[in-house]
């Protein structure tokens, strides 16, 4: 492959600028890699903390709360916990290590736009639709079957109803802004195509 | 050779080869030295695990620079979520002649053009920015295209915007042979 020898002062400019970072050994190399594949695996094993810490709280609401519908409520939360964590095991299982193949750039940038977008775009799908059932069925069993201690019934409710609004509206706006930035990335990936295939300059 | 030595000994020679390339593109994908520093390494990293894999369908630096951008380009994003940063593009940036003196060997050798040119590259899009830093790395038209994968004609095109770009940015005369 050709290499221009650097008349542009831009170039001379640029490829002139001084050294300041220490080379790595193949030795130090090969210790950091396996650094970061520790570090990966102590990340994932957070979020697994932090799965069954959510997992216990939604064990003790089946123990203590009263009424099959917060029970059942509480145990269809506990599998939808499980069912996320499984898919974000599965997802993140093949990126483990800083790795980025050499494929020509424009085929790189395109797969992680591509990737990117589907995760975006269906992510609401495997993070937060496991959670719906259980957690409508928590709320009926709080309107029908278990009040709060020393509340009116009627305030009760409303406190059930506007906390059940304030819900949706964040799920919708959620959705609305993922759908928003899936469609300025399926530009970008358009943009990409574009300058792949384009065989002609522009006068 | 056994492949793991053959491994080795190609990112020895490798990072002698292009090792000051990488951290100049380091530097163009990172402003933060110590943030730079880890990028630098990342890169080396996935340079070594990539080469496992390097099958001969490309020269080597072809593979170097892929790897090492994508890395880059995969940084940027990354940053780019958290810092929420816009990036422009060769075809937003104005061509106006920027003022300055008369002496264009002064402007390029004037002690804030190389600050200026950093500046330029950090707010490129990754695709512009790939582009920009493979011509300062003296590679041509065809070498590009065989990096990024774009179509010649895609090239010539952002060369021939960059050149103009710089040549404003910078009052000096780009070469306009590819």
């Amino acid at each position: 492959m050709p290499t221009e020898p650097p008349a542009d002062p831009i170039q001379t400019l640029w490829q002139t600028q001084s050294k300041e970072i220490e080379a790595m050994q193949l030795e130090q190399i090969v210790v950091k890699a396996r650094a970061f594949q520790a570090k990966v695996r102590r990340r994932q094993l957070r979020e697994y903390v932090a799965a069954a810490f959510g997992i216990v709280v939604f064990a003790i609401y089946a123990y203590v709360f009263p009424g099959w519908m917060i029970k059942t409520g509480s145990v269809l939360c506990i599998l939808g916990m499980v069912n996320i964590v499984w898919q974000r095991h599965y997802r993140t299982a093949t990126r483990r290590l800083p790795e980025a193949p050499a494929a020509a750039l424009v085929d790189f940038h395109r797969s992680e736009l591509v990737r990117h977008r589907d995760a975006v775009g269906g992510s609401w799908l495997w993070e937060i639709a496991p959670m719906l059932p259980g957690a409508a069925l928590i709320l009926l069993g709080r309107w029908f079957q278990v009040h709060a201690l020393d509340v009116p019934l009627a305030p009760d409710r409303m406190i059930i109803v506007l906390g059940t609004i304030i819900v949706a509206l964040t799920l919708v706006i959620v959705v609305l802004v993922r759908r928003i930035y899936v469609y300025r990335l399926q530009q970008q990936i358009d943009e990409l195509d574009r300058l792949r295939d384009a065989g002609t300059v522009p006068p | 050779m056994s492949g793991k030595s053959s491994q080795d000994e190609r990112y020895v020679r490798a990072a002698a080869e292009f090792g000051a390339a990488l951290e100049r593109m380091a530097r163009a994908y990172e402003a933060d030295p110590e943030l730079r520093r880890d990028l630098l390494q990342e890169i080396h990293i996935a340079l070594w695990r990539s080469l496992a894999r390097f099958d001969g369908r490309c020269s080597e630096r072809t593979w170097v620079y892929r790897v090492a951008h994508n890395m880059g380009a995969s940084h940027v994003r990354r940053r780019r979520r958290i810092a929420r940063q816009q990036f422009t593009t060769l075809d937003d940036l104005s061509v106006a002649t920027r003022p300055s003196s008369d002496n264009p060997e002064i402007q390029v050798a004037d002690k804030h053009a190389f600050a200026r040119l950093m500046d330029l590259i950090h707010a490129l899009a990754p695709v512009d920015r790939q582009v920009v830093l493979l011509y300062l790395e003296g590679l041509d038209a065809a070498a590009i295209g065989e990096v990024t994968g774009f179509s010649p004609g895609a090239v010539a095109t952002k060369l021939h915007r960059l050149r103009a770009v710089l040549a404003a940015q910078f009052q000096q005369g780009g070469r306009h042979a590819d």
